[in-house]
Order: C-alpha cells, then structure tokens, then sequence
C-alpha cells in the first residue's frame, strides 16, 4: 500500500516514513504544502498523512484542493491542533480521519489500516478467502491453518489482490502500490513478487492468483471442498 | 443582594418620612402652644376680673361679685348651671395664712390646689379639675384694692399707711376642648403624612422604573454575556448621559479583553503546537526503535536525536519559567558594571557556529569603554536573543551590526540586520509570546519566545525595547534606557 506522508517537521517525517516502510508501507513524503499537493495530484496513493500547518500552502488548503480536484484519497490529518473547531473544520473539507500530536505510533497505523479497508469496502480487519487468511492489523497469513512468512512486499501484493478480490489489477497498479515514487525499480519486480509468493502459498492455493496476460493479476477466492 | 431600586426607594421614602414627621412635630407644637396662649390668655382675663372684684379693708378682704355676675362659677361640681350647657369653672382666694377669702360654687366646698410660695407672676398648670374633667389653672397673688370709698381711704392715707394684705387667686377651667381639638389635628397630621408617604413610595418606584430602565436593560445584556458575545459592542445610542460613559469604557473593556483572548487563544495554541510537535517526535521515535529495534549506530542517532528534542523542549520551558518570573516580579537584579563591548563579543560567541553556517559577520562599532550599570547575565540573555535573531532570520552572508550611543545619560544599543520577510505590520506583534512570522512553525530550533523574553528582561533592567524597519529591508532592535 501507497502513502503520502506531507509533514514539515523533518525529524517526525523521517521517523514516521522509516516506521510507516518498516510496516510494510511505500511512502512517499513532503515537507511543505506545495510538494504535498504535487504529489498528492500526480500519484495514485491510498492514504494521505496531512499535517495542517505547513510552509507554502497549510494542510486544509491542500485538501480542499485536492477535493477541487475531484481527487477522493483518503486523507488522515495529523495536527498538533486539538480543538473540536480544528477537528469539524478538517472533517468538513472532506478528510476522513483527524489524530492529534502527540499520537501512538500503533494507533497511526491502524487508523492508515482502518482507512485502507474503507478503501476497498471491506468491514473486518481479517480477510477470508477460502482457505487463505489475511490479517491486515498484524500483517500476517495463514493458508489452510498453516503460518505463511512473506516479506513486506509480498504481503502488500496479496493484500492489494485480497483487498480487490474478483478484480483484474494491473503490474503498473501494483507497482505503485508498493514502491515509492522515487523508486526506480522496474514494473517486472511484480511479476517476482507474483512468483515468490505462490511458492510460499503453496500448492493448494497457488492458483487463487492467476494471470491474466496483457492485463495483470486476479485473486479468485478458493472454494473449498 | 441589596438592589439599587429597594435602597434608592427607602432611603427616599425614609428620609422624606422623617422630614414630614419632623414638620408635623414642628407645626402640632406650633399649633398647640398658640392655642394653649389662647387659654391661658383667657384665664388671666377671668382671673384678673376677679380680681378687680376683690376688696379689702382694714384686714379684712372680700369678693364683690354678685350671684349671677359670673354663671360659670355658680354651677357646682358636676353640675349644668350657668350658662346652658357649659361645663362650670373654679377660683378661689386665699390670704396669705392659708385662710380662704373666697371659693366659686362650683367648688362646693372643696379646694383648688394652691402653691406653697405664691408669686405674683401668674403660674399655669394643668390639673384634674373636681369634676375629673382635664383642666388649666392660673395662679398667681395680688394686693386687692381699697373700698372705693374715698373721703375713708382719703382719712386712713392722712392718718398713716393703709394695712395691705395680698392674697392669692387660683383660677381653673376646663380644656376638654382644646385637648379633643389637638388630638383630631394629631390624628389629621399622621393621616396626612402616611398618605403622603405612600404617595412618596408609588412615585419613587415609578420614576425609578422608568429612569432606572436602561441600567436594567444594561445588566440584563451583560448576564447573559458570554465569551463568544465579546466581538459585540453594547448600543450608546439612546443611553442616558449617566451611562454614556459607562457603556463607552465598557465597549473598550470588551474589546481589549477580546484582544487579549485572542491572544491568549494564540499563546495556548502555539504553545500547545511548540510542545506537542516534539512530543510526537519523541514518542514516534521511541516507539519505531521499540517495535524495530535499530543497530548501534542508529540507536547511537536516534538517541542524539531524543536528546536535541529533549534540550529544545527544556529551552522552550526554561524561556516560560522566566517570563513567567518577570510577570510575577519573582526575577532578581543584580547590577554591576557591565562593559557593554566585552558582552557583545561574549554573546556573538554563543551564535557564532550558526553565524558562520550563514555567512553572517559581525560588525560592531560600540565603543570598548563603554559600561553601563545593570545586571550582566540578564542583559547577556538580552543580547543572545538579539544576535540569535539577528543570525537566524536575516539574510545569508549579510553582517549583524551592532552600534551604541550615550546622549544625556541615556544609551541606545541597537542591533540590525537586512531581512526580506518582514512587513511593517509585523512590527507590533513581533514582541508577542510564540509569534513567529512563519505560521507553519516549521523550525524546530525557534519557538518564538526570544524577543518576548528580550522585552520582559528588558522592562525588568528599566530598558525599553524597539523594533524598526528600514525602508522594509534592514530591521533595527534598539534597547534604550539610562546608563546608571
């Protein structure tokens, strides 16, 4: 999963971009409001992580141009302002989660979580296809009961596919919601993720990923017997 | 609570009372004593016919009045004689032995009370009568006249001195009349001030109703007054003179207080975000070194890092704690003689690694035997601020001056430097607690709290402090103040 990581206080963007990564997120990130905006109309992300005040253009105008623009990525504000007015006013110009400084680093990721699965109409934290089971909060899998250890990668393309399950998403797709956008790895790297993650998965399940050529991939639920 | 209504309407209804008590007290005297004259005055009238009445002769002394000359005598005591319908009156004449000359009828045989040392000035007091009725008596002695017999008396004068022989005439009348039309003239009296009274009370409630109308209209709006009702302006127009003023000074009351809402709104959220933005540092950066932990070299960073968050948070503290001292006159003066130059230098030395970083020079042209009488190392954390300023918001590569000049006692130190990021308007504010010209705060190292400690221990060492810019591109902060 992509995100847009918009802070000017370099030390908390750098702390949050390394842990956010370490959580298996791609994170792009801005430290005033012009950069922010930039990249937040350019790019496809899943969440944006806004803080309010900041250099060049503050964080709600940022959002409210970005509402302007039709683009409906969910936003999280993140502010050291904690008045019930600051909180109204941002959930009013269309950002979808509010989270004052100071803040858990847990709580952060598992709001980001909260807003992902919004994103793709799912209710539980716990994704089940058939026999395979994804915990989004705690990042791991399980395929017929049994403990599957992926990499951070890996588990983001499942998670995409899960997440969009029945639906074609495509390399380019994938690509951006796993790297950052100042990666230069090549769209192929997905296609070795694809791989490597139906040995992990294993025999039985395999194919619940299947190609579908000139398009990108599918995740088709397993029936089980 | 005592309102201004009850005390406004019993101090006049009190006070007006007393005043028309008084002159009721003034007039029923008045009144009384006239008609208590009117009686005495007619006694002594009575009293002196009697006594012309009265002869004497060779020590003997009678009354000459016939029966009939004088009816309201002849009635006896609880009795209707004389004149019809009127109440009998009393006199008797004694001698000067106590021996009784004469007594009226209506005394049937008893006695009028009859002082012990007789005058000749008439003595009035009031007695109950035989009858039991209330009366007044005159009394007073005289020398009765001679027998009008002329060649008699014209013998006795001839032959030697005549025998004189004075007695003395008590004569007592009835006052039923004046004490029943003094107790109705009482009765009128109070009757008149009660009702004059209620009227007093009905007209005070009403002309204070009606005056007292937009005091009342003036609290009412101020009860319900919240904080969010300080951008109102309460109404001057209509008000009466009395409150004009009132109303004006309370207008300017509110709009300072809602400017100094304002600014303490501002101060609580700058303040909240210069310590909430490093407590996320910190507890984000714990908690990602705690759920995956580093190596030693970047645990050796991340506690570097914790450690500058930790001195920046303590600055920001240490910065309110003495500003908090200068408000509450807590902070302490030590002065001594400062040279001002050696300072200068001293304080440059603190900035000077972030000087040089910016290409910033110093230039100053305060003179080496310059010293003034004040306290050191607040002036020290005066200049610091200054010069920190100087380097960290002018321009790159462009020198910090520093200049001080001595007229009549009086030194001007000033510290300038070029900036483009100011405007005029900034001038004013630019003392303010956390103002930084960069509402995003995004500079971790200041947190706007140097220039209003710069003015705090500025007015503690008796200094005024000034900020001017320069055809809007060189900002002078000059500190003023007597040298000794």
């Amino acid at each position: 999963m992509r995100l847009l990581l918009i802070e000017d206080s370099a030390r908390l963007c750098a702390t949050l971009s390394q842990g956010l990564r370490q959580a298996g997120y791609a994170v792009d990130t801005a430290q005033d409001g012009h950069e922010g905006l930039w990249l937040a109309t350019e790019n496809s992300y899943d969440v944006i992580i806004l803080d309010l005040m900041l250099p060049g253009i503050d964080g709600l105008s940022v959002l409210r141009s970005l509402r302007e623009r039709g683009r409906s990525t969910h936003v999280l504000i993140l502010s050291a302002k904690d008045m019930v007015e600051d909180r109204v006013q941002g959930l009013s110009l269309g950002a979808d989660d509010y989270l004052t400084k100071p803040f858990s680093f847990d709580e952060l990721c598992a709001r980001v979580q909260a807003l992902l699965r919004r994103s793709y109409g799912a209710k539980s934290p716990i994704l089940h296809l058939g026999g395979l089971e994804i915990d989004t909060l705690s990042r791991q899998v399980s395929c017929q009961g049994r403990e599957v250890r992926l990499t951070p990668r890996e588990y983001g393309v499942l998670e995409v596919l899960a997440l969009r399950c029945g639906s074609v998403v495509s390399r380019r797709e994938l690509w951006e919601h796993l790297y950052e956008f100042e990666d230069e790895t090549s769209s192929n790297v997905v296609d070795v993720l694809v791989c490597s993650l139906r040995k992990k998965l294993g025999s039985g399940v395999a194919d619940v990923i299947q190609t579908r050529r000139g398009r990108g991939y599918i995740l088709v639920e397993d029936k089980e017997p | 609570m005592k309102s201004l209504h009850g005390r406004l309407t019993a101090w006049l209804v009190i006070g007006s009372g007393l005043l028309l008590v008084l002159g009721c007290l003034v007039l029923n005297s008045l009144i009384t004593a006239r008609l208590q004259s009117d009686l005495d005055a007619e006694l002594i009238t009575k009293a002196t016919a009697l006594s012309t009445l009265t002869e004497q002769e060779d020590g003997a002394v009678w009354l000459e009045l016939t029966e009939g000359g004088m009816p309201e005598f002849n009635a006896p005591a609880g009795g209707k004689a004389g004149k019809a319908g009127a109440a009998p009156e009393y006199f008797q004449i004694w001698r000067t032995d106590g021996s009784v000359v004469a007594r009226s009828l209506s005394l049937a045989g008893r006695d009028l009370p009859l002082r012990p040392q007789p005058a000749s000035r008439p003595l009035f007091l009031d007695l109950k009568l035989p009858d039991g009725r209330p009366g007044r008596l005159v009394e007073f002695s005289f020398q009765p006249r001679h027998e009008e017999d002329e060649p008699y008396a014209q013998t006795r004068r001839d032959t030697g001195p005549l025998e004189v022989t004075s007695v003395t005439l008590a004569l007592a009348s009835g006052r039923q009349e004046l004490d029943a039309f003094l107790a109705s003239l009482r009765g009128v009296l109070i009757a008149f001030v009660l009702a004059l009274l209620a009227g007093i009370f009905v007209l005070v409630r009403l002309s204070m109703k009606v005056s007292l109308a937009p005091l009342e209209d003036l609290g009412a709006r101020l009860t319900v007054w919240q904080v969010e009702s300080l951008g109102e302006e309460l109404d001057l127009a209509g008000a009466p003179a009395e409150l004009a003023p009132v109303i004006f000074r309370l207008n300017d009351l509110l709009k300072r207080l809602q400017e100094s809402f304002g600014r303490e709104r501002m101060f609580s959220a700058n303040l909240a975000h210069e310590l909430r933005t490093p407590l996320a540092e910190l507890r984000s950066m714990v908690e990602v070194a705690l759920k995956w932990p580093p190596g030693q070299a970047a645990t050796a960073s991340v506690l570097a890092e914790v450690r500058t968050i930790g001195l920046q948070m303590e600055r920001i503290v240490t910065n309110l704690l003495v500003l908090a001292r200068c408000d509450g006159g807590l902070q302490k003066v030590l002065p001594s003689e400062v040279p001002v130059a050696d300072l200068i230098e001293r304080c440059w030395g603190n900035v000077a690694a972030e000087a040089e970083r910016r290409g910033v020079v110093l230039r100053s042209t305060v003179p080496e035997d310059l010293r003034i009488h004040t306290d050191e190392d607040k002036l020290a954390l005066i200049l610091s601020n200054l010069l920190s300023n100087a380097v960290s918001y002018g321009e790159p590569s462009e020198p910090v001056t520093c200049s001080a000049a001595v007229v009549s006692g009086e030194i001007a130190l000033r510290v300038s430097n070029r900036t483009a990021a100011l405007h005029p308007d900034d001038l004013p504010r630019m003392f303010d607690r956390f103002w930084r010209k960069d509402s995003a705060r995004s500079d971790g190292e200041h947190a706007g709290l140097g220039l209003s400690l710069v003015r705090a221990l500025s007015t503690l060492l008796g200094f005024t402090v000034t900020a001017e810019l320069e055809r809007g591109a060189v900002l002078h902060l000059t500190l003023t103040g007597r040298v000794a």
